[in-house]
């Protein structure tokens, strides 16, 4: 059982094999193929439209980016426990034993998402200019 | 309130005096005494309340309850109370009593008098105990609390180096000896499987082979713990130096209670030695007495005369129960306290007169100075040599009357010419210190001392007068064989003619003595004796070297020992064991520290290598 | 269930109480909380359905029986021990005061939950909810660069950690197809020569494993206890850790027991490895929090005999132990916490001269430590009393077992080492440089107060919560 457990997994030993293989292929090849060429300093700055790049390469963004980026995650993620959710709401409303379950859980669950939006909201998260 | 209750009371009230003094009073100096001498005063009238009450002999002597029980030692605390003990009780109240009223003048200008009082009611409180305790172990514990407090009180004056000394001295030589005795109450515990006295006696009363060979052993074992608090050769060195404390402490440690410790021990445990052990036990005690006097001969200090005479005289009473004679023993001891209590406090009185002054030859003609002191230190000197009808006659004379009913004249002739060298050497001090004319300027502006010093030489000085024959020796005769009947006051006073040859040795050997001091020391102005006797006398004057021959054998064979035992501690175990394990245990735990790095990569990996190393440990075999 | 909800409204109210309270009157909310979780322990022993032994939720994911329980009650008074501290820190707190109550009441939340889970997607989440609420809880105070970083490692590791364990339970889920416990336990035994099955297993014990910070996972502990805000430290040091093992317990002995049994040796010598580890590093150690980081470690290892002993005497020891070690450790943090407040370091040093300062706290701190050394009559020493029998019970089967309990005694010999370095840095330190009193509010005084009766109830009158304990491990017996 174990034996064959594993051998489930040889397509993707095969892909992985291949994979590693293409690259180191196609790279050692151009080694071989390619004009060995001149490196200038020219040559090994970053592309920049032309222009010569100024300060960090690495430049800072606002941590509001950040903060705004990290609740539409959340928020969404949040969102799409409706669906499954909607799924089954016909179901378990038919069935007595889970009518009160079914939407109750989904109201206690839109409480605490109301009440995270209230908390972003009252820290004034979604207020650019502060 | 029950009449039993009382003992517990006269027991407890001198303990009461030390933690009342120590905790509230210490400032105060005359509240702090009148305490600790109330204390002692009740317990002598509660005495005699129970005395009068319950008797001598009752039926019913012992009052104890379990104090701990462990396996198969169960040990009382209780109260013996049969004639022996309350007959103690009386001297340690009543001479102890005395001596703190006195101590009362002698320590007026002291000025921790309070500690001192203190200290005095500790005392008097071991000593009780000692004599009321029914079991070994109890009195065990007393017996090392009078060790305890003789201590603090031989090292009054800490302040002197020669006192701490002789304080630290006589400790360590009482717990040489102790060591013995611990081992002796073990031993006998161990065979008998009681420390009861009560129910040791009767066990050996039944079955007298009970302690089997070792009966000689746990007998001369037991001795030791005596030989240390009654001062026996060999260990009897303390005794002499231990004057370096205040002068009633003198008289209280060497007179009335501390050395008398150790007879009374060995007369309230007679019947477990054996015969052997007894016979070790008397010559230790005749070989005490002529030391002990030979010594006091060529003394120079009042104190150490008065030390020395009292070894000598404890060597007597040691000799007596060694001769299976504990009522002569314990009589003995009766008046010996009487007339060395005395003899003590007129010695301090002097001394106090006299501005701490010492050395007999410096004293001289204090007749006229001091004459309550005069009239009753001569009533005391004579008690001491054994002059009738006084009460050291009487003591003695049934001492020799032993050894002769015993057959042993070796100890006999021993007895008899320490009693000339007694009267010989109290004479000579006599007539050195109180007669003649004043040698020194101190001497001359001598005074006599208050009234509150010189009422307690009264007393004692009545009852070293009349103790002999007051019936004394027939309550301890009744004690020990308890058929002895009641005598007269009259028969009490003839008792010595019935061992007449004994009476004329001891008349004879008073007679000796005192004509030699009278020929000699009537008129001297200086010792003629070292001249006469030349090194005999430097020896005797150097204690015949005890302390130099403990200094170069024993302390130097200790002193080598123990720094073996330094060396052994300081490197092999404090070194190498303590040390290796001790230093191991740090590195490791340094090294250990050093993991953590703080580096969170480094973390990662450890945390990773730590997931292999589990599944290696779980999985790999 | 009631009571897991409770505490869920609880931490959302405190959340969304910051913006009505005013500035001055926010630290008083963690008095409410106190006031709040009082009342639901004091409910949970009233038997108002909040805390029912028996019965399932989750279809079966979810069970309330002794254990849980239990553990719930422990936990509650934690939280409470830890909101008094939390009070008295607040003013050391830079963000909002009511955020740091409600992050307390919600780890509270997950430890609940995590008493009660049955099944792996449960431990897994409840575990989560712990973990993450302590990433933010050790990364509290902003303004202090030791706090930001021991709340990176903190969750850096604690990922990595999660990591190994969510992998462990997909190996098991994959080998077996169960996820609940009981379900599991029924099937396990064929699974006894799986590799797959049992590396799974392993994993989730090192996902376990670094909650109580057990070696070789113990390396984050000191560095996060030593950076952490003080009540996170001794919320971390009590309740994480305590949850850690009431996960492990019912992982090792309802889930998989079969198994178990053939690890005693990898307990026994991940037991005696942690004890040697704690005690040996707390020795050079000179500053407090970081030293008690170390003595969690071997404390860690302590309980570990209680697991390693595979016996019902042994969970019940543990349990016993954690009891003790709750009220000693809350006691040695307040006094930290209070100690500290206005310094930078937490070197040994600051309590010089404490016995002057405030004796109340010198007490409180010099029972703490004779209680963690094991001393008689406190706490410490009969729950190692207890935790040595059991593992000495089991000597005769396997000799192991005697190497374990020598090894757990000379740790506790070595631990005498420092925890009365503490007490000698109380009261016989030369210099002290502040000698001014510390003043303790009234609130702050009970907690102290409950410290020590719970260190001396536990140590003198050990009967009534042994007998709790064992109630509460015999949920292993059946």
């Amino acid at each position: 059982m174990e034996q064959s457990q594993l051998m489930q997994y040889l397509p993707v030993l095969m892909l992985i094999v291949v994979a590693i293989g293409f690259a180191a292929g196609t790279l050692t090849i151009s080694v071989f193929l390619g004009q060995s060429a001149k490196r200038t300093k020219a040559k090994d700055m970053a592309y920049e439209c032309g222009a010569n790049p100024i300060g960090e390469n690495t430049p800072r963004f606002s941590i509001k980016f950040h903060l705004v980026a990290m609740l539409f995650i959340l928020f969404d993620i949040e969102v799409v426990f409706l669906y499954p959710w909607a799924v089954v709401y016909r179901d378990m409303l038919a069935d007595h034993a889970t009518r009160n379950l079914i939407l109750g859980s989904m109201i206690s669950f839109m409480f605490i998402l109301f009440a995270g939006y209230l908390y972003a909201l009252k820290k004034k998260a979604f207020d650019w200019k502060n | 309130m029950k009449l039993e209750a009382l003992p517990w009371i006269i027991l407890f009230l001198p303990l009461l005096a030390t933690a009342v003094i120590t905790l509230f009073t210490l400032r105060c100096r005359t509240k702090s005494s009148l305490i600790s001498i109330s204390a002692v005063v009740a317990g002598f009238i509660l005495s005699l309340v129970y005395i009068h009450a319950n008797g001598w002999h009752s039926e019913h002597t012992e009052t104890s309850r379990t104090w701990l029980s462990i396996g198969d030692l169960h040990a009382d605390f209780g109260l013996k109370l049969d004639a022996l003990s309350l007959m103690m009780l009386l001297i340690v109240t009543g001479v102890g009593g005395a001596i703190h009223i006195y101590s009362f003048g002698y320590m007026h200008e002291d000025k921790s008098m309070a500690r001192f009082f203190a200290f005095l009611s500790l005392f008097t409180f071991s000593m009780l105990g000692i004599v009321l305790s029914n079991n070994f172990l109890q009195m065990f514990i007393f017996w090392e609390l009078v060790g305890v407090s003789s201590y603090l009180l031989i090292g009054f004056w800490f302040e002197k180096p020669s006192a701490g000394d002789a304080a630290k001295k006589a400790f360590i030589t009482n717990r040489l000896g102790d060591f013995g005795f611990l081992l002796g109450i073990l031993m006998v515990w161990g065979l008998l499987g009681s420390l009861n006295f009560g129910v040791l006696e009767a066990v050996m009363t039944t079955n007298p082979a009970a302690l089997g060979c070792c009966a000689t052993l746990a007998g001369l074992l037991i001795f030791c713990g005596a030989m240390g608090k009654s001062a026996q050769f060999p260990l009897h060195v303390w005794l002499a130096d231990a004057m370096e404390g205040p002068t009633p402490v003198s008289a209280l440690i060497h007179a009335a209670t501390m050395v008398a410790a150790g007879v009374y021990m060995l007369c309230r445990t007679l019947f477990l030695f054996d015969a052997n052990a007894l016979h070790v036990i008397a010559y230790i005690g005749g070989f005490t007495a002529l030391l002990a006097a030979l010594i006091a001969v060529q003394q120079n200090d009042i104190k150490r005369i008065l030390a020395y005479s009292t070894l000598s005289q404890l060597g007597y009473m040691v000799m007596a129960v060694g001769l299976a004679g504990p009522t002569p023993a314990m009589f003995h001891l009766t008046t010996h306290a009487f007339f060395k209590a005395l003899l003590f406090l007129g010695a301090g009185s002097v001394i106090h007169g006299l501005h701490e002054e010492q050395n007999i030859w410096k004293m001289g003609g204090l007749k006229k100075k001091m004459p309550v002191t005069f009239w009753t230190f001569i009533l005391g000197t004579l008690a001491l040599s054994g002059v009738p009808p006084f009460s050291g006659f009487y003591s003695k004379d049934s001492i020799f009357a032993q050894a002769l009913h015993q057959h042993n004249y070796v100890l006999f002739t021993v007895a008899v010419l320490v009693a000339a060298l007694t009267t010989f050497y109290m004479f000579r001090l006599f007539f050195v210190a109180f007669l003649g004319e004043p040698r020194t300027e101190q001497a001359r502006h001598a005074h006599e001392s208050p009234k509150v010093m010189t009422l307690p030489l009264l007393a004692l000085a009545v009852f070293a007068v009349i103790g002999g024959f007051i019936g004394i020796a027939g309550l301890y005769g009744a004690q020990f064989h308890l058929e002895g009947e009641s005598l007269t006051l009259a028969q009490q006073f003839l008792e010595p003619l019935h061992a007449p040859f004994a009476l004329a040795c001891g008349l004879g050997a008073v007679i000796i003595g005192l004509i030699a001091a009278f020929i000699l020391y009537k008129k001297a102005a200086t010792d003629p004796l070292p001249a006469r006797l030349g090194w005999l006398s430097r020896a005797m004057r150097d204690r015949f070297y005890f302390d130099e021959i403990y200094q170069a054998t024993f302390i130097r064979a200790h002193d080598f020992i123990a720094s073996v035992c330094d060396l052994f501690d300081r490197w092999i175990v404090e070194g190498a064991c303590i040390g290796l394990v001790r230093g191991g245990t740090d590195l490791t735990g340094r090294a250990l520290r050093l993991a953590q790095t703080g580096n969170l990569q480094t973390y990662a990996l450890l945390f990773a290598l730590g997931v292999a190393l589990v599944l290696y440990f779980a999985l790999g075999k | 269930m009631t009571l897991e909800v409770c505490v869920m409204a609880l931490g959302v109210v405190l959340m969304l109480a910051d913006f009505w309270l005013p500035a001055d009157r926010k630290k008083f909310a963690g008095y409410a909380a106190v006031a709040a979780l009082a009342g639901l322990l004091f409910l949970s022993f009233g038997g108002c359905g909040c805390c029912s032994l028996s019965g399932t939720a989750f279809n079966g994911m979810f069970v309330e029986d002794g254990l849980a329980v239990f553990f719930k009650r422990f936990f509650l008074i934690a939280a409470i021990l830890v909101l008094f501290m939390a009070v008295e820190f607040s003013d050391r707190i830079a963000g909002g005061v009511s955020e740091y109550y409600s992050l307390i009441v919600f780890a509270l939340s997950g430890m609940l939950f995590a008493a009660s889970a049955n099944d792996f997607t449960m431990l897994f989440v409840s575990i989560e909810l712990i973990t993450i609420t302590f990433y933010i809880l050790t990364s509290f105070q902003r303004g202090r660069l030791v706090s930001l970083e021991a709340g990176v490692k903190y969750l850096i590791l604690g990922a990595l950690s999660s990591s190994f364990l969510v992998f462990g339970i997909a190996l098991v889920w994959g080998t077996t197809g169960k996820l609940n416990f009981n379900e599991l336990a029924a099937v396990a035994a064929q699974f006894e020569s799986n590799k797959i099955f049992l590396i799974g297993v392993l994993f989730i014990l090192v996902g376990l494993g670094f909650k109580i910070a057990a070696f070789p996972f113990q390396i984050w502990a000191p560095d996060v206890y030593q950076g952490a805000p003080t009540p996170t430290t001794a919320f971390l040091a009590v309740g994480s850790k305590a949850a850690g093992f009431v996960l492990l317990l019912r992982v090792l002995f309802t889930a998989v027991p079969t198994v178990t049994a053939h690890w005693a040796n990898l307990l026994i010598v991940i037991s005696g490895i942690t004890i040697l580890y704690g005690n040996l590093c707390a020795l050079p150690q000179r500053n407090l929090k970081r030293l008690l980081g170390y003595s969690s470690i071997a404390h860690a290892g302590y309980l570990l005999l209680g697991v390693a002993a595979l016996s019902t005497s042994g969970q019940s020891a543990l349990l016993y132990y954690l009891a003790g070690y709750l009220f000693t450790v809350c006691a040695a943090f307040t006094v930290i916490c209070l100690v500290t407040r206005h310094l930078d370091n937490d070197d040994l040093s600051a309590l010089a001269g404490l016995n002057r300062r405030s004796p109340l706290l010198a007490a409180t701190m010099t029972l703490a430590m004779v209680s963690l050394a094991g001393i008689p009559p406190l706490a410490g020493f009969f729950g190692k009393f207890l935790l040595l029998k059991s593992v000495l019970e089991q000597g005769a089967a396997n000799p192991g077992y005697y190497c374990l309990a020598f090894t757990a005694l000379a740790g506790v010999v070595i631990s005498f080492y420092y925890y009365f370095g503490v007490i000698r840095a109380i009261y016989w330190s030369k210099a002290a440089a502040d000698v001014s009193p510390i003043s303790l509010s009234g609130p702050i005084k009970v907690a102290l107060w409950i410290c020590i009766a719970g260190m001396f109830w536990l140590g003198l009158f050990p009967s009534k919560a042994l007998n709790l304990a064992t109630e509460a491990a015999s949920v292993f017996a059946k």
